[in-house]
């Protein structure tokens, strides 16, 4: 982190973006960069848009106004080097199907249409299950998971795309201790693999521990930068409003 | 050009009408095996070709039903059925083939849904309703006017002994070109059904497979139209996905228990509306139907289960 190499492209840089649903603002004017290689947490109270930011990053939500810069790049093409790991409770966990479908799902983006998973393909998924440590819940239907073991599989998912920018929403919420510290672990394995990481976070008491930089939202941006230098009472007070957690 | 593509269209329909007796002279074979008495009716041609024509339906619903169920588009399922009707007569009255009228219909009237939804406060079921029962009225209007209400009778309710060659070459083939397409494009369906935020994140076109699966839905309709009619053939397309569900958490596994039981209920319901002269294809549906309760007894999430758990426990055990 301490390296100075040439102006970097940073990840991820917005300006301007505005998002509107039924003419109501989620996000008013935002403009922020995320660094390549870093860990950015994304704070702020419910409602404040955490979410939606990171549907209109992925293209899911159509912005109002405003410009998304992947890596530098507008179009379309630099998606292709994002991975998404959405909130767990956006899937329906009684599908049928096991861990290793589930995981396998990461590589579907690079096969595209008609081709199927191959050997290779399978063995970077259970590389994947390994180090989210489920190895043994590889054939495990996915209605039999907990909610730690959800989150990890969503994970496994998420290596596979092998992604050069992730965003995360919400991955530690209602995960037991033991998960959290192993996505935590994870999340600075990407990172010493040059992974850039953005992720929607709820608890205020771990952001010290887990984030290099921080992007304080409440529709508005409210605050964004290292974390020693942005996470001060007064920019919390700014973004939860008097009784902030 | 007109004698070039008639004799395309014949040398196709002749190829196909071989294979289907081919496929035919095979399963009599089979059914040989069987007691006399069961095997009796499947002497009459007419019943060779609507054990045929179960066959493909049973399979292809089965199918079809699987993602029906994982999707919840029963109601979507339930609107297209309708609204193919309209297209369904005035390819009769066009002379062009029924699927290609079918889709137009269905496809018009799932644009019409979005259309109320996008540009009024009305919500997507009330939405749903309104278009399918409007396309639904529009097509029992036309055929009231060009066919008698026995033939009207045959599209909503199916006749599944009546079914000549022609109509059976139609369901083979609108049959075999949805398996076809299932096989093909299953990553891309099962990926959407589970996570259809991911896919577009991965880059896949939603709105292509979005429409591709109602495509399919609507051929699997126009398979299941002679049999079990456009109002009874919904059944079809949750039933035995329903039944499966209750009874795997294995995908492969659900569409080979939700085959099963399509195909069990069209050729069982055939069977029995002969020998108890009723309607073939509500028999066939209640045939399903049983099925279905019994899945839903003796599923491991089922009552039987825990009450022979209890049962086991309770007598003399102190607690």
């Amino acid at each position: 982190m301490t390296t100075e190499h040439a102006p970097s492209i940073p990840a991820l840089a917005i300006s301007d973006l505005t998002v509107a649903y039924h003419e109501t603002p989620v996000l008013w004017d935002i403009s922020l960069t995320v660094p390549a290689g870093s860990i950015t947490g994304v704070v702020g109270p419910n409602g404040a848009g955490k979410s939606t930011l990171i549907k209109t990053i992925m293209g899911i939500v159509p912005p109002a106004g405003g410009e998304i810069r992947l890596f530098g790049g507008l179009s379309g093409k630099e998606r292709r080097r994002v991975g998404y790991v959405p909130q767990r409770a956006s899937v329906d966990w009684d599908f049928p199907a096991t861990v290793l479908d589930v995981v396998l799902m990461g590589c579907y983006g690079r096969l595209g249409w008609f081709r199927r998973p191959r050997r290779g393909d399978l063995e970077r998924a259970r590389e994947a299950l390994e180090t989210l440590g489920i190895t043994n819940l590889e054939h495990r239907p996915i209605s039999e998971l907990s909610g730690g073991q959800q989150q990890r599989t969503f994970l496994a998912r998420a290596l596979l795309q092998d992604a050069d920018l992730y965003l995360m929403d919400e991955p530690f919420q209602g995960v037991d201790a033991t998960t959290e510290r192993a996505i935590a672990g994870v999340m600075r394995r990407m990172q010493g693999e040059g992974k850039t990481l953005v992720v929607v976070h709820h608890n205020l008491e771990t952001v010290e521990t887990y984030f290099d930089s921080l992007i304080m939202l409440n529709v508005r941006l409210i605050a964004q930068g290292p974390v020693a230098e942005v996470f001060t009472e007064q920019s919390l007070r700014a973004t939860y409003g008097g009784g902030f957690p | 050009m007109t004698v070039f593509y008639n004799g395309l269209y014949h040398g196709i329909y002749t190829s196909i009408v071989t294979v289907i007796e081919m496929l035919t002279a095979l399963l009599m074979v089979l059914i040989g095996f069987l007691p006399a008495a069961v095997a009796e009716p499947f002497s009459y041609l007419f019943m060779q070709r609507a054990l045929m024509t179960s066959l493909v339906v049973g399979t292809v619903c089965g199918v079809l039903s699987c993602f029906v169920v994982l999707k919840r588009w029963a109601l979507l399922g339930d609107a297209i059925s309708h609204a193919v009707l309209p297209g369904v007569a005035l390819a009769y009255l066009a002379g062009i083939p029924v699927i290609v009228g079918a889709f137009l219909s269905g496809a018009l009237t799932s644009l019409g849904i979005g259309f109320v939804q996008r540009n009024t406060s009305i919500k997507e079921d009330s939405a749903m309703g309104l278009m399918f029962t409007a396309a639904f009225a529009l097509g029992v209007v036309i055929i009231s006017r060009i066919a008698t209400s026995t033939h009207l009778m045959h599209v909503l309710f199916g006749n599944v002994l009546g079914v000549d060659m022609p109509m059976l070459a139609t369901t083979f083939t609108a049959g075999f070109i949805a398996l076809v397409l299932v096989f093909f494009f299953y990553k891309e369906f099962v990926l959407y059904a589970f996570d259809a935020v991911h896919a577009s994140a991965i880059g896949l076109s939603t709105t292509a497979i979005h429409y591709g699966l109602m495509l399919l839905l609507t051929l699997t309709i126009v398979t299941s139209l002679e049999t079990v009619g456009v109002i009874l053939v919904v059944a079809m397309l949750i039933v035995p996905g329903a039944t499966a569900s209750l009874l795997t958490r294995h995908l492969p596994s659900m569409i080979a228990i939700s085959v099963a039981v399509g195909v069990t209920s069209a050729t069982v319901g055939l069977y029995l509306s002969f020998v108890m002269n009723v309607a073939s294809g509500g028999t066939i549906v209640l045939v399903g139907f049983c099925l279905f309760v019994v899945a839903a007894l003796v599923a491991p999430a089922g009552p039987l289960r825990s009450w022979l758990r209890r049962a086991r426990t309770a007598p003399g055990v102190p607690a």
